[in-house]
């Protein structure tokens, strides 16, 4: 089998709405710079580079190539990885395999977007990504398709939007300790109830913003006596092509996600994932989606997620902390999004996670989403 | 890398428009093909890899519209978003991390439905390049200049190596480009970007090639129960340069001879010219047909070492991000007929050769 692959640093930029201080490569160097200094390399102790963004945001075409010289790749091998919304986690899953794989023994994933440069349109990027006949016109874009699912899960559960409501109440309030937050301000479940429907039911503060910023994350199978998150499982399930294809079978709910975490658990054998995960970081591109996913992963029965807000076992002092971060919810340069999970959860298992670390954590878990409903998970531990 | 095995490539005929085909069915018509020739079926295929560009599909997540047509649902798949040959190192390792016995690669371009030059323009830097107006086509020009100032090879060379190009594909059906013109009335045809005229400029065409690998265990298996040789992947080297065009100079290599010499060593190749029987390389323009031998550790003498380029080329069908798997894909074609035993494929991205990735195929 292939090499045991752990990550031993991890860096990221703060996620601002618009970063005019720097160009791209630049918030990009930010961001590995942070990551080398937390592993205790240099530049010359990455043997291989995996970048991802959405070119279509920055309207840079070739943005990997365009970038060497801040992701530190002039001289060396680099791969791009492009899928959407999982692109941080997609570079994650390609570093590891990298490693594992034996190709290299120490990779830096660098992901990356500057939504501000797409100035306001970032919808109108995402909406190309959709069959230009049959889905454009009605299910095109971010947010449509996240309404079909919160519109199915409200129907199937009856949980109103007081309840959603009370993930991105939680966000902000774990934000709030986060320097790398963008959004990190107080809001209160009657403000996202009066915030502007955006596609019903989800309100505008119901979604994540799209931010600036950038992440890097070192894998290697020579950790020495760094500390180390391992990565104990490694996971992803693609989907059909066509939005109305992906919920088939005999259930009402999309289960890429089910699927690829049945996976991973085998891998790192979880059995009893609300007991054995210490902290959660997952990819929740809106509130309605955390609670499905929530299930999805097996951390609440189905229809019953919104518990986990409403009684405090989500909070970042609760018994299973999610997002301790502030999440996407608060933060979300689209090409680095996935993997800004990876490092926070690396970092909460190196416990190195300064002001946002929860006591004790051996296992977590993370989650990445994108394209039409493909799901991606990785389970790091402090014990290979 | 430890090695792992290609069961089999397809690939579409190259042409200037497939009216009858969008992408995705591109797609389709080579996995379709790819599943036929080697027997294969979807439950078979374990892991996923595409290969495609945003731009030039006009489709942010171009992977999307592309899972059912290569099988990817209720599977591990990813995207790559570089020339094909690069999808290579990921699909090995995620064979030789023991996770996966089989990994489908396809690549797909329809250059029809874009404007490869306007598209070309936007991977140059929005404030010191773009302003100038270059094009990828441009940059090929400059390359070529460069190249000429060196002296090493005359202007008539580079017009052979063309003509030469066009009389190989007259044997690939898949090709874009064939002909019989002579090295004169190429230098006589129109200016693409001076030095540089048509046919001594890749076409932009529509295409689609796929590719099976295996670990070396499924392939030992395949290969006995179809009667068919082993094709292995021995090697897989990429590194990448500098962007701005005067950060480099064009008229050299670059980073290839350092590729090169990294793939042979894990290869265990030490004198290329008489141990690489062919070799395919993504020759956009007439001037790469000849830089790229220096490359990789060949004379420039295009009738010494390996077969060279024997399908054509990239100068006669450049189907995009495709172009380097075909690369690979007719490597491995020749290797499995018995033409030769070891092979080299080349793949690059970005302007005149940023980033390299060559890859060493050997019959077992």
């Amino acid at each position: 089998m292939g090499e045991r692959v752990a990550i031993i640093g991890a860096g990221q930029t703060p996620h601002r709405s618009r970063r005019l201080d720097v160009s791209a490569p630049e918030l990009i160097d930010e961001a590995v710079q942070a990551a080398l200094a937390d592993a205790g390399l240099e530049p010359d102790g990455i043997d291989a580079i995996v970048v991802g963004n959405m070119e279509h945001f920055e309207g840079i075409h070739l943005s990997d190539l365009w970038a060497v010289e801040g992701t530190g790749g002039v001289g060396k091998p680099h791969l791009k990885i492009a899928t959407g919304g999982t692109t941080g986690s997609s570079l994650a899953q390609a570093a590891y395999y990298l490693v594992a794989g034996g190709m290299f023994p120490t990779v830096l994933a660098v992901g990356w977007e500057r939504l501000s440069d797409s100035e306001g349109e970032t919808t109108t990027g995402i909406v190309t990504a959709f069959d230009p006949i049959y889905e454009r016109p009605t299910l095109a874009g971010a947010v449509s398709g996240l309404a079909v699912m919160a519109c199915q899960y409200q129907a199937r559960t009856g949980v109103r939007a007081e309840e959603a409501a009370l993930v991105v109440v939680q966000a902000r309030e774990n934000a709030a300790r986060n320097p790398h937050a963008h959004l990190s301000k107080a809001v209160t479940v009657p403000e996202v109830l009066a915030s502007p429907l955006l596609s019903s039911p989800l309100r505008y503060l119901d979604m994540c913003p799209t931010s600036d910023g950038a992440c890097a994350v070192v894998f290697t199978s020579r950790p020495g006596a760094r500390r180390a998150a391992w990565v104990r499982g490694v996971a992803s399930r693609h989907n059909h092509t066509l939005l109305g294809d992906v919920a088939e079978g005999a259930h009402d709910y999309i289960n890429t996600l089910e699927q690829a975490a049945a996976d991973a658990y085998g891998q790192a054998g979880i059995r009893d994932p609300r007991r054995e995960f210490d902290v959660v970081e997952m990819y929740e591109p809106c509130t309605w989606a955390a609670l499905e996913w929530a299930e999805s992963l097996g951390l609440a029965p189905r229809g019953h997620a919104a518990a986990l807000w409403a009684d405090g076992t989500a909070r970042r002092d609760g018994d299973l902390p999610i997002n301790p971060s502030g999440g996407v919810l608060c933060a979300n340069p689209i090409g680095a999004t996935g993997l800004v999970r990876v490092a926070e959860a690396s970092a909460q298992v190196r416990a190195a996670a300064g002001p946002l670390q929860v006591d004790g954590v051996r296992t977590a878990l993370v989650t990445g989403f994108g394209g039409s409903f493909w799901s991606e998970v990785m389970i790091l531990g402090s014990e290979a | 890398m430890q090695p792992v095995a290609i069961l089999g490539a397809a690939q579409t005929r190259h042409v200037a428009r497939r009216d009858d085909a969008c992408y995705s069915e591109l797609a389709f018509e080579v996995v379709a093909a790819l599943l036929a020739e080697t027997g294969f079926t979807h439950p078979r295929i374990d892991t996923v890899i595409t290969v495609s560009s945003d731009f030039s599909d006009g489709r942010t997540i171009s992977d999307m519209a592309v899972q059912d047509a290569v099988g990817a649902a209720g599977k591990s798949s990813s995207k790559v978003s570089m020339d094909g040959a690069f999808a290579l190192a990921y699909a090995a390792a995620r064979l030789t991390c023991g996770r996966y016995r089989t990994c489908l690669v396809v690549a797909h371009a329809k250059a029809s439905e874009g404007r490869p030059r306007e598209i070309s323009r936007a991977a140059f830097d929005p404030f010191f390049e773009r302003p100038l107006g270059p094009t990828d086509h441009v940059a090929l020009g400059l390359q070529a200049r460069r190249f000429l100032a060196r002296g090493t090879v005359t202007r008539e060379a580079v017009a052979l190596a063309a003509a030469r190009a066009l009389a190989y594909a007259n044997g690939n059906p898949n090709a874009h480009w064939r002909g019989a013109l002579s090295s004169r009335e190429i230098q006589l045809g129109p200016p693409v970007a001076d030095p540089l005229h048509r046919f001594e400029v890749a076409p932009d065409s529509d295409g689609a090639c796929a590719l099976l690998l295996a670990d070396l265990d499924t392939a030992r298996a395949h290969a006995a129960a179809r009667g068919v040789p082993v094709i292995r992947l021995d090697a897989v080297a990429c590194a990448t340069d500098r962007h701005g065009l005067g950060d480099r100079d064009l008229g050299l290599p670059g980073v290839l001879p350092q590729v090169a010499r990294a793939a042979y060593a894990q290869a265990g190749i030490t004198d290329p010219v008489r141990e690489i029987d062919v070799a395919e390389v993504y020759d956009a323009s007439a001037v790469q047909t000849l830089l790229w031998r220096e490359g990789v550790g060949l004379p420039v003498d295009l009738l010494a070492g390996p077969a060279w380029n024997p399908s054509g080329g990239a100068l006669c069908a450049q189907p995009g991000f495709a172009t380097g798997l075909v690369r690979v894909a007719e490597v491995w074609r020749r290797l499995a007929a018995g033409e030769g035993r070891t092979g080299l494929a080349h793949g690059m991205t970005g302007f005149v050769g940023q980033a390299h990735c060559v890859g060493i195929l050997r019959r077992a």
